[in-house]
């Protein structure tokens, strides 16, 4: 069977019109472009014997050799001809590995016989004016598709399918328009509406419910390559998911094409532009970026430049642009200059090629109205504390300055006998003194510290303390020191030997302290909530009370005790280790990047008083290098918080804590505004240069923006920016963007498009099925206004489109591939699709719309695999992001969401206009174990089993839920024999159904016995993974 | 995972005519048109013509690439360069470097100064091929390996330098090496996927650099042709396991359930993906016991361990990952690939490279052993290497008894065993200071078109019609290193 649709098909394709007569664009130009056109085509640097067939001039003209290659109406006389056949000297040359297949020869010959005749490239050609073609059978075409259909399966002698039955097309185009199932309302509705127009009333509805904007959103965010991450290197996160709200506002308010063009290209340009017009040039900002210490930053300013382009290429015009990058495009005519010519409008902005902030400029900040006046409120009560802080200040002036005095005489430090101290001042001149501690282990430099210097340690090193220091489970004491972490995990102290000892690092943020005496059985294990920031210093103390007990162990960060989470408390041993103490590396080896100073170890633990104090007598000592009235607000600001923290009145305390207050609440809302990246041009406007060979460091001859020759021009004098190329793109006589656009939507019903490769109409690209076709939407796209849910309207309410998409034998024989679309078409459901449905089905879905990504479940381990040392976890959220639509799900390219990725989703790292869809058995792993999945099947378990009734009309209901009809007789006894096994199964096992039910967080059916439950979520889930609820029909 | 494991072997005009489909048909038919035309394939993808791709004889069935992500120090492993200790702490003469970029982390620096390796290097076997004393089990199987000291590349970071060797582009988008293997010729094995991935970290206190899931990636080959990575926490391949409360006589019973509907369903419907679908359901059941019995290490025997170290009974680390890498090979998996990630010594080189070392060497080269013992190294080819290596000068200070060394595209050196690769063989030299290639240069797309070539598929053949190109993992370049060969 396969051999034959093969032939099948291929015929199918070769029917397109009349087979009698040659014609240059079906059958010729594919032909050369396929087999000329690499050497003999536009792109002159690699033209061989000055010959060209792109163009008639350049194949009739004498080649170098003087021959003719063709010459019309003379075949014998062409040489081009003759070397097809020639067996010394052969075209295509041997090693190409092309050859004309003899039918192929028959019409190059057909075609120089009758004259030679040249044709622009279709696609380039403006829309053809067709009427509908008249047809035998006029009942059954519902709108002008039909008759294109039509006329060609006439011309083919097959007739179309009968309609699909009612409730698989409702399905059929619930999915294509929101991506959802009908819910049971909807299609009882549907069912009973006897209407003549019912079916339009249901795609009506369809096209005015919100969640069609979310499905549209879906193909344009692939197109558009959106993701929540920067993707190159450490894949930082990004925030650009206002941009895809306004996508699916757009689709939703049915917002015109061209005008939807122009705001994304060129919102910002445009006169006035509203903050939607500029949140809708997040398109061009999309494209990845990379934070990689060392790319050069021009080298990728220039590729986020030329993915743009591409993008838009393959997007609105249909044309692989990114060929012309290097040299001449081999197949279609767009020069190397013109590339760059197009490159010139997205060759403006400001941004740069090496990104260090997560949300690379430019970037626009977008408050909601509540947290804009949340903001000014926190401010006012900020500048209220502040006043009150100072009013309350002001009779303690003489106090602040005995208080200062005091500070300077006592001078840094604890204020207490100290075991050992190092200062981490460079005095030793370089010269280390190997038989005294403390001993620096590695080379020694020095930074900037706290106080005086502070010693820098970048990985080999480390601070060696006596072995004798009394650090161990029976004995108080303290350690306190500052430091400046330079990298994410570090490994901070340890008094070790093999599993004994002290040991404290320092992991996503978090502390860890461990005191051990042997096994893992004996120890004290701490973590601390996140503390320490990179490249920030923090004052760290562990003061321990020689109790053994957790609570005996407090840590203190800038003199405030931090709250720790016990991990284990079960110390009986000394924990005593002959080891050093050694700083900048933990137990396991990890070591400390960054800088450290003023480190003390004390034979006793200190009160939170001592500590303050201590943090803050080491604190200010840079202020206090500063002259009183020297000093700037910031400087006067720390000075004042050290003085009421240590011996302020309880008044100035409450001042001091409401200010602090204030400025927190400050931070966290201005951290939580949203914010997006979007388009700006920079100023002067950056020149743009031909770049050979296509590499951003070789310059040659600088151009101007502009449009290929071979489409419409710009209009004269109009300015040569983005916004004028957004309009050109959509200017009614384009001869791609419409037909391009058509197509896409075209796509989205029929699971293929017109035209098969839908990012390129140029010469290598496929040949419409239906040209005629295409051509006539395009042209009713333009007229309507780029009205996209009236031509989505038009293609479903055809007849065509609502076709059983059962075939006949003869059908699925003569066309497997359904290109001439004598029946409906079938596919399996998207990814998004997928799981959208099994949360619509159970009732779990939320149905918000957008709003920030969501994290739903996802198997542990995934990004920590793959991220900056595995620095990175993926939290999934608790509630409602659970079940939120799949489009709403945080996408990190670098590892994209695992149960997106299994079906056929693209990784949004380039544009991709159309996914594959293959059919694995990793997909069925997915939906049956995905804990999404089996939630969502015992939700729908649940929801049957809360309903009265027998078995047998709950199984019923069941199966409507899930596929919108009542099943079989067989289909009902196979089911409830499934059902009878597993009650068995689960009655036998209660605590295998308490598994199963546990699983996800929704609580629905908890209240219900656990066996039944169980066993209908095993139903459900078999339901739920039939071929009839995962393929729409 | 690939249609090719699920393939009855397709007769030869079958796979002439999904050649006219995916090879050269100007018309262009996708995969999508494909997969009814299969249907016991399983999946709509599946490979090109094999007559046109695959005219060469196989040497090596399947590859084992052993990746050193974050470009291992060529200059303190295996391309010794005594003579440069009289140039030490002295700048790089700006004749030896010729204008080449840098990047931006030395491109600032004042001086680069020459830095000859802190450690002892020695000739091992009776090829006398060069080891340091860190890979003293490397050196002993040296003998069976073919070094390439002349390997160079365009890119000088991580991420295009990774991508590029992986994929042959250093923008992204561009289908894996894996996988246009997967898509190529397909796996005889159909119950693992025909490209598997095996992950693991570094001991180097430097954190290691991120990979990228496009590493194994399809691009735009069909999507079941990419990777599967091979998990040591949890599942070890992404939903493998049932549910807890699922036992595999319930999954059975809802398998049965399930396979009674849809053939229903075919029957009503007349479509092959149904009955494509009811094997990848089966399949995936039967894959619940496949893939935990693979990476089940109990069958192994104590001298096995003993000869991959003690590292090798820890799950997730290299040396495990190497045994289950021989455990893929002896069940015919086509493309296993391993990264092992750390290799990035800006600073505390000695250190650092040391303990990645320590990481690697035994089992690698225990792989190499174990693999000939099995009488599967004629066909295995084994690949180890990183996207670049390490500048001969200096990253920051030189010290006495440190430095770091920045990356560096010049020149790095791999080394490839087995496959139909010439054994105890050095290939290539580069020149003093160890920073060009002076003879025999092996770009990245040459050893890509040589592995290949092994693998009994002609590097400009292998191609997939996309935007209206013919895209291949050798790009427009690659020249089969012949030398090499046997």
């Amino acid at each position: 069977m396969c051999l034959l649709g093969g032939l099948v098909t291929a015929a199918a394709f070769a029917a397109t019109g009349s087979r009698e007569s040659v014609d240059f664009i079906r059958d010729i130009r594919p032909i050369l472009s396929e087999h000329c056109f690499s050497c003999h085509g536009p792109d002159e640097a690699t033209r061989e014997s000055g010959l060209r067939f792109d163009q008639r001039e350049g194949a009739l003209q004498a080649a170098k050799s003087g021959l003719h290659a063709i010459v019309p109406g003379h075949p014998d006389q062409s040489e081009a001809l003759l070397r097809l056949t020639d067996e010394l000297d052969p075209m295509p040359p041997v090693e190409t590995g092309k050859r004309l297949t003899p039918a192929q020869q028959a019409q190059f010959r057909a075609w120089i016989a009758a004259g030679a005749p040249y044709e622009q490239h279709w696609s380039l050609q403006a829309p053809a004016a067709n009427d509908p073609p008249a047809v035998r059978d006029r009942t059954w075409p519902t709108n002008p598709i039909d008759a294109f259909i039509l006329s060609r399966l006439e011309a083919e002698g097959l007739a179309p399918a009968q309609p699909a039955d009612p409730a698989t097309l409702l399905r059929r185009v619930s999915f294509d328009l929101t991506g959802l199932p009908p819910s049971p309302t909807e299609l009882a509705a549907f069912l009973a509406d006897s209407r003549p127009d019912a079916y339009q009333r249901a795609v009506d509805r369809l096209l005015a419910s919100p969640t069609f904007g979310e499905r549209m959103a879906v193909d344009w965010l692939d197109a558009a390559r959106y993701a929540d991450s920067n993707g190159f290197f450490r894949d930082n996160t990004r925030q650009i998911w206002l941009w895809r709200d306004w996508v699916i506002a757009a689709f939703n308010r049915n917002q015109p094409f061209d005008a939807f063009t122009i705001e994304q290209i060129a919102g910002d340009l445009l006169p006035h532009p509203t903050l939607e017009q500029r949140i809708a040039t997040g398109f061009n900002r999309n494209h990845m970026v990379t934070g990689e210490t060392g790319v050069i930053d021009e080298e990728y300013r220039v590729e986020y430049v030329a993915d743009r382009l591409e993008t838009t290429g393959n997007l609105w015009l249909g044309l692989t642009l990114g060929c012309a990058r290097c040299h001449d495009h081999k197949y279609d005519p767009i020069s190397q200059r013109e590339y760059y010519q197009l490159f010139a409008f997205f060759n403006t902005g400001v941004e740069k090629g090496l990104v260090n902030p997560d949300d690379p400029p430019p970037v626009l900040e977008v408050p909601t109205p509540r947290q804009r006046s949340a903001l000014s409120e926190a401010a006012s009560r900020a500048r209220k504390a502040e006043a009150e802080l100072q009013q309350s200040l002001k009779p303690d002036a003489e106090r602040l300055d005995q208080w200062e005095v005091s500070l300077r005489t006592e001078g840094p430090g604890p204020r207490r006998e100290s075991s050992a101290h190092d200062a981490a001042e460079a005095t030793l001149d370089g010269a280390e003194e190997p038989t005294r501690y403390p001993r620096l282990v590695g080379p020694r430099r020095h930074e900037g510290g706290v106080v005086g210097q502070a010693l820098a340690l970048d990985g080999p090193q480390h601070l060696e303390f006596s072995p004798d220091l009394p650090i161990r489970a029976d004995r108080p004491w303290t350690i306190g020191f500052w430091l400046n972490p330079g990298a994410p995990s570090i490994g901070i102290l340890r008094k070790r030997t093999q599993d004994r000892g002290l040991d404290v690092h320092w992991s996503r943020g978090r502390l860890e302290v461990s005191l051990r005496h042997s096994s893992s059985q004996d120890a004290l294990r701490l973590r601390s909530a996140a503390v320490l920031k990179r490249a920030e210093w923090s004052h760290l103390v562990l003061a321990y009370d020689g109790t053994s007990r957790a609570a005996g162990l407090r840590l203190f960060v800038d003199g405030r005790v931090i709250p720790v989470e016990v991990l284990q408390d079960a110390l009986s041993g000394t924990a005593e280790s002959a080891g050093s103490l050694d700083f900048g590396v933990s137990g396991k080896g990890e070591r400390f990047y960054g800088l450290i100073d003023e480190i003390y170890v004390l034979p006793d633990t200190l009160s939170a008083e001592d500590v303050r104090s201590w943090y803050w007598s080491e604190r200010l000592v840079g202020v206090l290098r500063v002259a009183a009235d020297q000093r700037d607000s910031w400087q006067r600001d720390v000075m004042q918080r050290g003085f009421v923290e240590t011996v302020g009145t309880p008044q100035q305390h409450e001042h001091l804590e409401q200010l602090e207050r204030a400025r927190t609440d400050l931070a966290t809302l201005r951290a939580q505004v949203p914010r997006t990246l979007v388009m700006q041009d920079s100023s002067p406007q950056r020149a743009t240069h031909v770049l050979r060979r296509g590499a951003y460091d070789q310059p040659a001859e600088p151009v101007q923006p502009g449009v290929p020759a071979v489409l419409p021009s710009l209009p004269p004098g109009a300015p040569l920016n983005r916004l004028t190329l957004a309009r050109w793109l959509v200017r009614p006589d384009h001869p791609l963007t419409s037909r391009v656009t058509v197509n896409r939507l075209w796509l989205q019903c029929f699971g293929e498009g017109l035209v098969e490769t839908v990012g390129d109409f140029g010469s290598q690209g496929s040949l419409p099925s239906h040209p005629e076709l295409l051509d006539w939407l395009a042209r009713y796209f333009v007229d309507s206004g780029w009205n996209t849910k009236q031509l989505l309207r038009l293609i479903v309410t055809s007849a065509t489109y609502r076709q059983s998409s059962v075939p006949t034998t003869e059908k699925l024989q003569r066309d497997p591939t359904n290109r001439l679309l004598a029946r409906g078409p079938r596919f399996r459901l998207s990814a998004e699709m997928l799981r959208d449905q099994s949360l619509a089905v159970s009732g779990l879905l939320v149905p918000k719309i957008g709003g920030p990504p969501v994290r739903p479940p996802q198997p542990p381990g995934i990004w920590e695999a793959v991220s900056y040392n595995g620095e990175l976890s993926y939290e999934p959220d608790r509630g409602e992001g659970r079940w939120r639509r799949s489009l709403y799900s945080y996408w990190k390219r670098t590892a994209p969401p695992p149960s997106i990725q299994a079906f056929d989703s693209p990784t949004r790292e380039t544009c991709t206009l159309r996914r594959p869809r293959t059919n694995t058995p990793l997909q069925a792993l997915a939906l049956l174990n995905d804990e999404t999945q089996v939630e969502a099947a015992r939700v729908l378990a649940a929801s049957v089993l809360q309903r009265n009734g027998l078995p047998a009309s709950r199984l019923e209901v069941l199966f409507a839920r899930a596929t919108g009809r009542g099943p079989s007789e067989s289909e009902r006894a196979t089911l409830e024999r499934l059902l009878r096994l597993q009650l068995r199964r689960f009655a036998e096992h209660p605590s295998l159904a308490r598994e199963l039910n546990g699983i996800g967080e929704a609580a629905h059916g908890h209240d219900l016995a656990v066996d039944e439950l169980a066993a209908w979520t095993l139903v459900a889930q078999t339901v739920l993974n039939l071929d009839e609820v995962i393929t729409r029909r | 995972m690939s249609s090719c494991d699920q393939r009855h072997p397709p007769p030869a005009d079958l796979l002439l005519s999904r050649r006219q489909f995916f090879g050269r048909s100007a018309l262009g038919i996708g995969s999508v048109a494909l997969s009814s035309l299969l249907p016991h394939a399983g999946s709509a993808a599946g490979a090109p013509d094999l007559s046109a791709v695959a005219r060469i004889a196989p040497r090596a069935r399947r590859i084992i690439y052993l990746f050193m992500h974050g470009g291992p120090s060529q200059i303190d492993l295996f391309d010794h360069k005594p003579d440069i200790a009289r140039f030490r702490g002295q700048d790089l003469p700006d004749s030896v470097r010729g204008g080449q970029r840098l990047t931006g982390m030395t491109s600032g620096q004042k001086t680069l100064p020459v830095t000859p390796s802190l450690f002892r290097f020695a000739r091992h076997g009776q090829c006398g091929a060069w080891v340091s004393e860190l890979l003293p089990h490397t050196a002993k199987i040296v003998d069976e390996l073919c070094f390439i000291r002349s390997m160079h590349t365009e890119a000088i970071n991580h991420d295009p330098a990774v991508t590029l060797m992986q994929t042959g582009h250093q923008q992204p988008g561009r289908p894996s090496f894996g996988s246009w293997v997967s898509y190529g010729i397909g796996s005889a094995n159909r119950e693992l996927p025909c490209f598997v991935v095996l992950l693991s970290r570094g001991s180097a206190a430097r954190p290691a650099d991120p990979l990228y899931a496009r590493l194994w990636g399809s691009a735009f080959l069909p999507s079941d042709h990419q990777g599967v990575s091979f998990r040591s926490d949890g599942d070890p391949v992404l939903f493998l396991s049932n549910p807890p409360g699922v036992r595999a006589d319930a999954r059975r019973d809802q398998l049965d359930a399930l396979a009674e509907l849809n053939q229903q369903q075919q029957a009503r419907q007349l479509d092959p993906e149904i009955e494509a679908r009811i094997a990848q359901y089966e399949l995936a059941y039967r894959m619940q016991s496949s893939v935990p019995g693979l990476l089940d290490l109990k069958g192994e025997s104590p001298s096995t361990f003993d000869a991959y170290g003690p590292e090798s009974r820890i799950p997730g680390t290299f040396a495990s990952n190497c045994l289950l890498a021989r455990r893929l090979a002896e069940r015919d998996v086509r493309f296993i690939q391993l990264y092992h990630r750390g290799w990035d010594q800006h600073q505390n080189l000695p250190g650092d490279l040391r303990l990645q070392c320590g990481d690697i060497d035994q089992p690698a080269a225990a792989l190499v052993w174990d693999l000939k013992q099995r009488g599967l190294l004629d066909d295995t080819l084994v690949v180890w290497g990183g996207e670049f290596g390490r500048t001969t000068y200096s990253q920051g200070r030189l010290e006495a008894d440190n430095y770091g060394r920045d990356h560096h595209g010049r020149c790095f050196t791999v080394w490839l065993a087995g496959g139909g690769i010439r054994p105890g063989v050095t290939h290539g030299e580069t020149d003093a200071f160890g920073y060009n290639v002076v003879r025999d240069p092996v770009h990245v797309h040459d050893l890509n078109a040589t592995l290949l070539h092994q693998l009994g598929v002609e590097h400009t053949r292998l191609t997939y019609r996309f935007q209206g190109r013919d895209f291949r993992l050798t790009d427009v370049h690659g020249n089969i290193v012949r030398s090499l060969l046997t």
